[in-house]
Parts: structure tokens; sequence; C-alpha cells
């Protein structure tokens, strides 16, 4: 068997509901449209991707070739471990226009720190939306406003201006700077 | 070469500190007042590039923001998406417009290769040696994220560059192959395009990295040509009838580019060599070393540091009959 394969509705299913915990509400709907989900099976975790349906059919070709090594295609969703699902950042900014709330900003120093990987420290927070509690996931923005990761908080937002400058605040899930990191 | 050339050539290896055996090449090829001018060049730093993404962001939005950054861009008039970095305040690489693949950091002739392809919307293009992704993902926005690109590359470590690429430059139309081109005949369908920006002794980058001054003997040179030529010939057997294809390498040799060609095509009498959308560029060298090749050769554009203000790379585009 080949490790790409079709994921089933029910796999699928569960991915979108996991992915709501991360976003607020499931996004699929909105961001996908004619797509097929595939699924690479990797050592330890399944990798989810979104693909056309041309590229569905060229693939399946490709299949059938003894030895190929195919290492990714279309959109990268996520990595699904243990029936955690763990967003990529590719599906962080395709639904990062949509989101509405559960958003915090960060100062430009801050922003600079957070792409390097780095937690949000209490002094890094430039605003965190009113809908927002203590260990909510949230998309981070720059100060700018731009989309640059996700963020679990871990303090109660509304005791942000009581905490130490450098207290960490939020944890750092997912940042853009992952793309040089990881070799880009 | 005369005694006086000899000499000449060994004094100018050693106030630049080339290999000899290049610089008499570049003797013959270009004359000594051209060699100086190209060592010279090579010297100094090319005004860095970027190209930018309408697969992230519309252009005005990236303008904006970039002037707000402090990045005094140039449009390059002659080739849509490219821009000179004139000034910038912050290193161009670290910026989260960068991160978020709003524009790639991307030299002139490897955007021009990419952008002769000239691949339509529903086209199938294989890109050969694709990694780290820059012509790609160029590909990718000139088809609008529709058609198929297959992008192969034999390096697990540059396929992760090219994988990081694609995804922050937000592709959805690639699928990515740890894979040899070698191999091509083995895929089971035919491209409309193929893009071979082929492995080579990178001798048009020394003005980026002053190690290849040094770092390549004759023999690379012969271990790149062969190659090259399998892999141009494997492509353009595949390649569907009717089909284009655009080879390039960062090379300036004629052994790694124009000779590659010639003795290719003879094998190919069904393939012939056709004029690009771009006229900037020198024209290929129909005679290097004294050895008459074809005569279209001569619709080759060629890029050199001390004319284009880039690094040294060769473009060609080949036609397969129907």
């Amino acid at each position: 068997m080949s490790d790409f394969y079709k994921a089933s509705n029910s796999f699928v299913k569960r991915v979108r509901a996991r992915s709501a915990d991360w976003f607020g509400r499931d996004y699929f709907g909105e961001i996908f449209q004619d797509t097929v989900f595939v699924i690479k099976e990797r050592k330890k975790s399944l990798s989810l991707y979104a693909i056309s349906s041309l590229l569905w059919e060229k693939l399946q070709d490709l299949l059938n070739v003894q030895g190929l090594k195919i290492e990714s295609v279309g959109v990268w969703v996520g990595e699904v471990k243990e029936e955690n699902f763990n967003p990529s950042l590719e599906l962080m900014q395709l639904i990062a226009p949509h989101i509405r709330g559960r958003t915090m900003y960060l100062t430009e120093r801050g922003s600079q720190i957070f792409v390097y990987g780095h937690n949000v420290l209490a002094q890094s927070v430039k605003k965190v939306t009113r809908d927002v509690s203590k260990n909510d996931i949230v998309l981070v923005r720059s100060f700018e406003g731009l989309p640059i990761g996700m963020a679990k908080i871990l303090e109660n937002p509304k005791k942000i201006r009581k905490m130490n400058d450098d207290e960490v605040f939020a944890k750092n899930l997912l940042d853009v700077g992952w793309y040089i990191r990881s070799g880009g | 070469m005369t005694d006086d050339e000899i000499k000449i050539a060994s004094d100018l290896a050693q106030e630049y500190g080339y290999k000899k055996y290049m610089i008499a090449r570049y003797l013959k090829l270009w004359g000594i007042s051209e060699t100086k001018q190209l060592l010279e060049s090579n010297e100094r730093q090319v005004t860095p590039t970027i190209r930018y993404n309408s697969l992230r962001i519309d252009r005005e939005t990236f303008e904006a923001q970039l002037e707000k950054r402090n990045i005094d861009l140039e449009q390059i008039d002659w080739l849509p998406d490219a821009y000179f970095v004139k000034e910038s305040q912050v290193p161009i690489g670290a910026t989260i417009e960068h991160l978020l693949g709003w524009y790639y950091i991307q030299a002139i002739p490897s955007i021009v290769a990419a952008y002769v392809l000239n691949p339509s919307e529903n086209d199938i293009v294989f890109d050969i040696a694709a990694a780290p992704g820059g012509k790609t993902t160029y590909l990718a926005q000139l088809m609008n994220n529709s058609g198929l690109i297959v992008a192969m590359d034999p390096d697990r470590l540059r396929l992760r560059a090219l994988k990081s690429n694609i995804s922050r430059c937000g592709v959805r139309n690639t699928i990515v192959m740890r894979f040899d081109g070698k191999n091509l005949n083995r895929l089971p369908f035919v491209p409309d395009k193929i893009l071979l920006d082929a492995p080579c002794t990178g001798e048009g980058l020394i003005v980026k990295d002053p190690s290849r001054k040094t770092s390549k003997t004759q023999a690379d040179i012969m271990y790149c040509s062969t190659l090259q030529k399998d892999l141009l010939s494997v492509a353009l057997k595949v390649l569907k009838p009717g089909g284009e294809l655009v080879y390039s390498t960062c090379s300036i040799g004629p052994e790694e580019n124009e000779m590659v060609i010639d003795f290719v095509l003879q094998s190919f009498p069904e393939v012939s060599i056709i004029p690009m959308s771009i006229k900037v560029g020198e024209p290929g060298i129909v005679e290097p070393f004294g050895v008459k090749l074809r005569a279209d050769l001569i619709n080759a554009r060629r890029f050199y540091p001390h004319k284009h203000g880039t690094e040294g790379f060769f473009i060609i585009k080949l036609k397969k009959g129907e």
C-alpha cells in the first residue's frame, strides 16, 4: 500500500472538529472547495493535504509507479498525531482573514521576538480581543495586524497589566518564522 | 595560447584568486579587456532583487507595506513582478512580509527562466532540479495556482527548503517528489512544459560566492556537461509534442550551455530553438573556442555581472515539433 491515500470522511470530520478547537470554529467549508483530502503516513504522524481533483488524478497515476518518493502535494493542512491535530502555517494563513475576535496583537518588538519562536511576554502584548480567556488558543497578529502565528493564553487577560513585563503571558504554538527555521 | 597569453592568464588568476584554467577560457571567449571587466564585476556585490508574489497579496498593499518598512524598491520595467532593492533599513530576509510569502528573494535571471517558459493555467509542468523553489513558486504564480507542477529534486535536504518555500508562498498546484530527473521516462504522464534548471558548476555565481573561484576543476565542468546532456535528452524525450522546454544554468561556460544544446539537438531534429519574449541579455555564443555550433543558438540569452549587474546565467527555450 502506498504511503499516500485518500482520507476517509470520518477522518476529515475529526480533523475539522479539532481545527475548531484552534480557530474557534470549523472554517474548512469556506477555504476548501472542490477539494480532495489525502493523507501521507509518516513515521510517527499523519500529514493531511488538500488538493484539487486534477492533482488527485495525477497523484493516483504517480502512486502506481513503483518506488516513487512523493514528499508533498497541494496544500499542507496539518499533522495528526495520537488523535491530536496540529494545523500548518498554511492553514493558519488561509483561515486568518475569516477570524473575528480570538486575537492577540503584539508590539513591534514583541512581533519580532515571536517570529523567532519565542513565547509572548506580558510586555509584548499590545492588545487582546475581549472574547479571549485564559487557556484559549488565539490568532497572533503583529503590531500592524499581520497574522504571524498562534498562541495559547496562559493568564487571565484582564490581569495582564498587573503582570511583570518579563512574565510569559502566552505560549508560542506556531509562528511564521518556522518557514525559515525549517530550511526555507 | 601564446606564451604571452599564458602569462596574462597566470597573472590575472593570481591577482583575482582564480584557477588558471578558468581565466584561460575567459580570455579565449572574451579577450583581455572584457575578461578584466568580468573579474572586476565579480568583486562587487550585485543589487539584491525580490519577486512580488501575487498568490499572497495584492501589489498595491505589497508596495505600500514595504515602503512603510523603509525598503526602497525600484520595479524592473522589462520583467513584471521583479524589483531592485535599492536600500533597506532591515535585512530583506527577516521581515514579516517575507515570512508571510509576500515576496521571494530571487536573482533576475532566475525569475526570467520561469517567466519565459510562460506556463498557462491548464498546463502540466515538470520542474526538474526544483529546489530551493524560487522558480517553482513563480511558475505557480504565473499559472494562478491552477494546472499542475511536478517539482522534483534528488537531494533530501534541498527538498526541505523546496517544501518550506512552496508552503510559505501559498502554492497549491504542486506535487513534490524526491526524484532524479534522469529517470523522467518512468513517470506515467507527459508534460506540456518543462523547466530544466540544470545542475552546474555555478561559475556564474562567483559574484555571490567567491569560493567558486577555486572550488571547481575542468573535470567538474566535464562531469556537469555529461549530466546536463543526459538530463536534457530525457527531458526532450518525455516532453509532449508541441511542448516547450526552458534550459538554464548559473554557469557562463559554453561547455555547460551552448555546447550541451548543440550536442543534444543533433539527436532531436524535431526540436527547435525559439526566440524568447525577453530581449535583455547577450545572445548565445555560436563559435566558442573556435568550435562552430548551430547558428540559432544566438536566440539564447546570457547574463553577466559586468553587463547586466546580475549573476552569470544562461537561458534558452526549445520547442518540440508536433
